[in-house]
């Protein structure tokens, strides 16, 4: 069978999480600060917390409810409640403001390192569209094309972490309609095409693309959230790590 | 219970056989093998060149890495199109995509020619409908004999005169050997051929519960003739996914001299939870433990990883997956308990998919000796289409190497110690394969 990995899954949401909110030198730093004014701008100084709940359908039609909660500090947690014939799946990813994991029962509880924490942890800050630069080491502005019937930019980043992409930028709204990433980690590597549609205020002039679609390696996953909810308060317990991965990593 | 030469029950693997609708759609399929009833025997010129440009065409553009395979695909289309445009039957249409397919060196990539698989399929209808049924027991072909290679003993008793290493004969009033010469010249040379055997020599005794099968066979030099009724499928009715119904058979037990002894017939979620619930905790105290994947077509990918992080010390992979999406490891992060115990895998040619994964996998991080006979080399879905003369493409969409950088696609999984089934050692009803592993594993499991 193909190989229908949650675990990659989970993983390209968060880099949906983290390609819509985070952009783009010369032009390219241009391109990139227009994003981040799009985006929100100053009121994402605002965000302290953020709950999302949502849908995605994955391939083999297995679906589920997705859980996304993001906390200052770098807190995280992405959880997944996937259900297919004859199957249930409880899958999740998170950060405790050190350290990352992934945990499903197939496949057990592991530790994020390398690109794969790096990515993650960059989903988890609130204002990395506003603060790129803290995580974009070189970006590049490679033209202008058109992208179903609209223009964009189109900037190649390449990330602290080694993560190369490229974002297609709406000349018009400034918003990111598409990136297309090779990311890289002990799954392996492989080019992930992800397009951000359906924008919608979540708070103050804090745009999030409602829905994600991403293909990868010949599937699609779609994400679609519902439901947003700012700055509710979330304890830190919320964060922690599963005991099962406590023993895993040795802790 | 169930008597085989393995000493567990597990019902023969999913057959693909669209025909018969038990295929796990997760495991190669043989997408088009028995659809056509007739084929012209001389095409057309024009469907001729349709079939060498539908050839060229389909691996330009679902080849994982053509650039990889260092071969420029354009060049060789121009230098063989003409060549396919000089012929005139379809036999020298398929020498010609023959030699272009031969030029990316790479095994899993073949054309067949169609009156075959017209001849097999029109053969197998004497034999068989289709259906979920089972008369009991499992075939394979050894030593040029048709023998039994397992018995259901919750379906065939001492007095059915079946048992391991009978030799069936004949069925329905057919002889068998016919229909057998023919799979045997179809899948003879074929990539993944020894799967297709596999699977289409069982399904002769697959049809739907309730009918009557008259079988001529000989036990111990007596032969007989009797009519069989067939059987329910065994195991689980089991829905996963957008797939078919398979029927999902595990067992695990421990046998007399302490060794474990695991099989089951689909990589499924399930096999996960009742490898960690059932079999690990029983398995604790055993000196090894054998893991029979003969017959088994594979399933999830996933799960073979998902059984290996509790036999694994070390964060490794059982090898990689590369499309034209990427690559994909089958990386293995180890899960408490572990396992350490020596183990050993069967496989055979009805090992295909994740078994073969997961047997190359563990052998080349030399976690494992794997026994019995080559693998289907089937490690990915292949995809066998019609092409407009007739004629069959057969193609790969993606590749698989293990970690030790085996490519398994078309290959298959060698075992370290080969061991096949012969027609003496059936008859004493030894199963060499599982009593070689056992010896293994008494004298210590070293690698």
């Amino acid at each position: 069978m193909q190989p229908k990995n949650v675990r990659y899954q989970l993983t390209l949401l968060f880099i949906a999480l983290l390609t819509a909110p985070t952009l783009f030198a010369g032009d390219a730093a241009k391109v990139l600060d227009n994003v981040a004014k799009a985006m929100g701008g100053d009121d994402l100084e605002d965000v302290k917390s953020v709950v999302m709940t949502g849908n995605v359908k994955m391939p083999q039609q297995m679906n589920g409810k997705v859980e996304f909660m993001m906390k200052e500090g770098g807190m995280s947690k992405l959880k997944m409640n996937l259900t297919a014939n004859g199957m249930n799946m409880v899958a999740e990813q998170g950060c405790n403001g050190d350290q990352c994991y992934d945990s499903n029962p197939m496949m057990g509880a592991r530790l994020l390192e390398g690109q794969e924490k790096e990515q993650f942890q960059l989903s988890n800050d609130l204002r990395a569209a506003k603060e790129w630069r803290k995580y974009f080491k070189k970006v590049d502005y490679l033209g202008k094309e058109t992208l179903n019937g609209k223009d964009v930019h189109k900037i190649h980043i390449t990330t602290n972490a080694g993560i190369e992409m490229t974002q297609f930028v709406d000349a018009a709204s400034n918003l990111v309609l598409k990136s297309v990433m090779t990311t890289q980690g002990p799954m392996g590597q492989m080019k992930v095409d992800s397009f951000y549609e359906d924008y919608k205020t979540i708070h103050k002039s804090i745009q999030f693309p409602m829905v994600t679609r991403i293909n990868m390696m010949g599937q699609e996953v779609l994400m679609t959230f519902e439901s947003f909810e700012v700055n509710q308060e979330i304890p830190d317990s919320v964060f922690a790590f599963p005991p099962s991965l406590q023993e895993a990593a040795g802790k | 219970m169930t008597q085989r030469c393995r000493p567990s029950a597990a019902s023969p693997p999913p057959t693909t056989l669209p025909r018969r609708r038990r295929g796990n759609a997760l495991i190669p399929v043989i997408l088009v093998l028995f659809m056509a009833a007739f084929w012209p025997s001389h095409a057309a010129d024009k469907e001729n060149l349709a079939s060498f440009d539908k050839v060229w065409s389909t691996i330009k553009e679902k080849h994982w890495n053509l650039e990889k395979t260092g071969v420029d695909w354009i060049k060789i289309g121009e230098t063989y199109r003409p060549k396919a445009k000089k012929t005139s039957t379809r036999g020298e249409m398929r020498k010609v995509i023959r030699a272009m397919i031969s030029e990316l060196g790479q095994s899993h990539f073949n054309v067949y020619g169609g009156d075959g698989f017209a001849t097999l399929e029109t053969a197998l209808g004497d034999f068989t409908r289709g259906g979920n049924g089972t008369l009991g027991f499992e075939v394979a072909l050894v030593d040029d004999r048709l023998l039994v290679t397992r018995v259901h003993k919750n379906v065939l008793d001492a007095e059915s005169g079946i048992q391991i290493g009978t030799e069936i004969l004949a069925h329905s009033g057919k002889k068998l050997k016919p229909v057998i010469d023919d799979m045997t010249e179809l899948y003879g040379d074929m990539a993944q051929g020894r799967l297709y055997m596999n699977r289409t020599l069982n399904s002769l005794f697959e049809d739907s519960p309730g009918m009557d099968k008259e079988l001529t066979t000989v036990t111990n030099g007596k032969e007989q003739t009797r009519t069989f009724k067939m059987h329910p499928p065994l195991g689980r009715p089991k829905t996963i996914l957008n797939l078919p119904t398979v029927h999902y058979e595990y067992q695990s037990e421990v046998m007399s001299d302490n060794i474990g002894y695991l099989t089951f017939n689909i990589f499924i979620p399930d096999v996960k939870t009742q490898f960690d619930n059932e079999t690990l905790p029983s398995f604790k105290e055993t000196d090894g433990m054998i893991i029979d994947l003969r017959g088994n077509g594979g399933g999830i990918g996933f799960i073979a990883v998902a059984l290996s992080n509790r036999i694994l010390s070390q964060q490794s992979k059982l090898g990689t997956m590369s499309n034209q999406g990427g690559t994909l490891n089958f990386a293995v992060f180890p899960q408490k308990p572990i396992y350490d115990k020596p183990i050993a895998i069967l496989i055979d040619g009805g090992s295909a998919s994740t078994s073969e994964i997961m047997a190359a996998g563990l052998q080349d991080l030399k976690r494992a000796k794997v026994f019995g006979t080559r693998s289907a080399g089937a490690a990915l879905p292949s995809i066998i289409e019609t092409l407009p003369n007739g004629d069959r493409f057969q193609y790969a969409i993606a590749d698989y190497t293990s970690v030790g950088g085996r490519h398994v696609e078309g290959n298959g999984v060698e075992p370290d110690e080969v061991t096949p089934h012969t027609a003496t050692s059936l008859k004493a009803g030894k199963d060499a394969a599982l009593e070689a592993a056992r010896q293994w594993i008494k004298s210590g499991g070293q690698l």
